[in-house]
């Protein structure tokens, strides 16, 4: 703190007036009466005895206030913040869906080399590690230019801005540098796992493959610089190990439940071809189940003379799609579906306009699929068995053949930005001014708090008088 | 001694000369001639008997009562209640200062009037004092006089438990007595005394400030008691004080003798043309 006018400080000198003031008028004045019978009648009937109060002068005090505020006020005091360091803010991409790493405490450390003794502020959209440094922003998970915009807005007051990205693609802002998240050729990176039947692909960058377990490598493709792997699936689970990465493939097989309906050889055939009656847990669908939802049923449909009668059905259905209808056989059994309110036909037997029976239908909540007959087992066996898979795509919103059949269950995949992290130049400038330093007067609050008690004095001394 | 020459000094003296005169002026205007209350005529206002005490004017026994009725009785006249009167400043501490100047002066200007109407005067426990000419005597002993501590009330007792009851008594106090020492004077009054208590206070006694802080100390209790006076506390001790003089006035006027409130600070002129015009000789 810094006083302009030191010399106003003798302005306190007038306290020491006003506390000889407040002493004297505080001193009891000695009087003589006769009638001190009579004072102590009327004391003697007070609640509290008035000669332990202590009158409060508010006048004295509020006068001793102003004169010290207007002193201090008179002197000028003033305080100047000194410059502090300049507040850099750092985005740092992250190397994983998750985290910031790996690489962090490298790219804190040339964060403070960029910016020497500035304060740094980072923005990441991944949870930093226990005891990082800087003053940590989380940023929301979105694209890579929504965390920029989100980054921008935030560090908008400070002095600059530093970026680490995974590549050159971001010109750096007015106030900026933009520099490699990583210096150096990073081990391939898997950012891609996926299954078709039996085989396993691996995309990742180039370099040395992952080390897999419970596949075989089957061989590898090389575009630009990605390369895809295939392997073959030997268990139902395949480990990937690589740097950094650990993943784990798992066959993932639908459940199924079985009732007492599917119990032909041709039905276990079907579901074996889809690799049985596995899946923990809860069933996805049922086959042959009459209780059970959601449920394929069959023999649903009464004796019906069908003679005559055509086979019309929705082809736009998912229970039909790309099922050839010649090898389908909904009628072999004699057996129609009566009409009936709720139920949404997909297959009907007409005659003329006339609507003989329904040959399949599905229950208003969609979680039963109805036959009349038994199409699985009269229908050739291959019509059969895409058939058997339209339905539980029917039902359980993915057909079998559709679903990858090994999932990935352990383990994040970068996106491929983030794998394919490279090293480039440093782009733009980092203007590390410090932040200038700023003044604080107070002489113009103080003198209106002294004019103010001032004016509260006044009105205290009229009302005394 | 209290009082000093400043108490009756030459400008006193002449206020006693005027003060005279003025009483004599409004008596006139008032209709009661100064035969009535002169020397010469006055003394025809027969009163009344009253038993004969030892000590009274054998002068004024009325033999034909007794050859009647076999007991003395003294023949008052209107003039004797005027003319023989008694002066008792009241002694106590309380009385320092303004309030005792104050009653030697009234008492002088009693004894005066009293004396320049062919009357007696007499300080309480002084001979009495007769002729104008004999006024130095009054003033000596009231000069002899001072508030050293004698209360009031057991001179009062004295008083009354004599068997001559004073003709005209004057009390000069404060008043600030408990209300049972004033009943001799309810005794006396039955006798046939005219009492008159000239009750004198102090400003500060009457209409105290409401000035903060203070260390009232007691003039008869000599001890101090430290208070905060505001404006409540002074309310408080004015409906106190307006109870005792009440009390006082209450006892006055259900036993025929007079009360008169003043300020110590109080104009003689004014005292006796006002509140002592009917009861000064």
């Amino acid at each position: 703190m810094s006083l302009h006018s030191p010399a106003a400080l003798l302005l306190l000198a007038a306290l020491a007036v006003l506390a000889w003031l407040a002493w004297r008028s505080a001193r009891p004045v000695r009087l003589e009466t006769g009638t001190l019978f009579l004072w102590q009648r009327v004391l003697a009937r007070h609640a509290a005895p008035a000669q332990r109060r202590r009158r409060v002068e508010p006048l004295l005090w509020l006068l001793a206030a102003a004169t010290a505020l207007a002193a201090l006020g008179a002197a000028g005091p003033a305080w100047t913040a000194a410059a502090g360091a300049p507040r850099v803010a750092v985005f740092i991409e992250p190397l994983s869906p998750s985290d910031v790493g790996p690489g962090l405490a490298e790219v804190l450390d040339r964060a403070a080399q960029a910016a020497p003794g500035a304060d740094l502020h980072v923005w990441s959209a991944a949870l930093p590690e226990e005891d990082s440094p800087g003053r940590w922003h989380v940023l929301a998970r979105a694209p890579l230019a929504a965390q920029l915009a989100q980054f921008e807005r935030e560090s908008a007051g400070l002095e600059a801005r530093l970026y680490f990205l995974c590549r050159p693609d971001r010109q750096p802002a007015e106030v900026g540098l933009v520099l490699p998240r990583v210096t150096a050729a990073r081990p391939a990176v898997i950012f891609e796992a996926r299954s078709e039947g039996e085989s396993v692909f691996l995309r990742s960058g180039g370099g040395a493959g992952a080390r897999v377990e419970g596949a075989s490598f089957r061989g590898a493709v090389t575009s630009g610089d990605e390369v895809e792997r295939e392997y073959a699936a030997t268990s139902a689970e395949v480990h990937v190990r690589g740097p950094g990465q650990s993943l784990v493939l798992r066959r993932d097989v639908p459940a199924l439940g079985v009732g007492p309906q599917w119990a032909g050889t041709r039905h276990a055939a079907l579901l074996a071809a889809l690799g049985g009656p596995s899946g923990a847990g809860t069933p996805e669908a049922w086959l042959g189940a009459e209780d059970a939802r959601p449920a394929l049923r069959l023999q649903r449909g009464v004796p019906t003379d069908l003679a005559g009668a055509e086979l019309a059905v929705d082809p736009l259905h998912p229970l039909f799609r790309e099922l050839p209808l010649q090898g389908l056989e909904l009628g072999a059994d004699g057996r129609a579906i009566a009409p009936a309110p709720g139920l949404r036909p997909l297959a009907s037997f007409r005659r003329g306009a006339e609507i003989v029976g329904h040959a399949v239908v599905l229950s208003a909540d969609g979680r039963a699929l109805d036959f009349a007959g038994d199409p699985f087992a009269a229908s050739t066996t291959t019509v059969a068995a895409l058939l058997l898979d339209n339905a539980i795509g029917v039902l359980t919103g993915t057909r079998p053949t559709d679903r990858p059949l090994y999932r990935l269950v352990q383990g994040e995949l970068p996106s491929r930005r983030q794998a394919m992290a490279a090293a480039f130049e440093a782009q733009g400038e980092l203007r590390t001014t410090p932040a200038p330093g700023r003044t604080l007067e107070a002489s113009p609050w103080l003198l209106v708090a002294a004019a103010l008690l001032a004016l509260a004095a006044t009105g205290v001394a009229v009302r005394l008088r | 001694m209290a009082t000093g020459p400043e108490i009756f000094d030459a400008h006193f003296l002449r206020e006693l000369a005027a003060l005279d005169a003025a009483l004599l002026r409004l008596r006139g205007q008032a209709g009661e001639g100064i035969a009535r209350r002169g020397r010469g005529a006055g003394a025809q206002d027969f009163r009344g008997h009253r038993p004969y005490s030892p000590g009274d004017d054998l002068r004024r026994l009325d033999w034909n009562a007794y050859g009647r009725l076999g007991r003395f009785f003294m023949r008052e006249f209107e003039r004797e209640r005027t003319e023989h009167v008694t002066l008792l400043p009241d002694q106590s501490q309380s009385m320092r200062g303004a309030k005792w100047s104050l009653a030697c002066r009234v008492a002088a200007a009693v004894g005066y009037l009293a004396l320049q109407r062919g009357g007696t005067a007499a300080v309480w426990g002084d001979a009495p004092v007769e002729g104008a000419a004999r006024f130095a005597r009054l003033l000596d002993g009231l000069r002899a006089l001072a508030p050293d501590g004698g209360d009031l009330g057991p001179r009062l007792e004295e008083i009354a438990s004599r068997g001559r009851a004073p003709a005209d008594l004057f009390v000069l106090t404060d008043g600030l007595e408990p209300l049972e020492r004033f009943s001799p004077l309810a005794q006396l009054a039955s006798r046939g005394t005219s009492a008159t208590v000239l009750v004198m206070l102090d400003p500060i006694e009457m209409n105290p400030a409401p000035v903060g802080p203070v260390e009232l100390y007691g003039r008869e209790q000599g001890r101090a008691i430290s208070m905060q006076v505001d404006e409540a506390l002074v309310r408080e001790y004015q409906q106190e004080l307006g109870r005792h003089i009440d009390g006082l006035e209450l006892q006055a006027r259900r036993h025929g003798w007079t009360v008169a409130v003043c300020e110590s600070s109080a104009d003689l002129r004014g005292l006796f043309l006002h509140k002592l015009a009917g009861e000064v000789p």
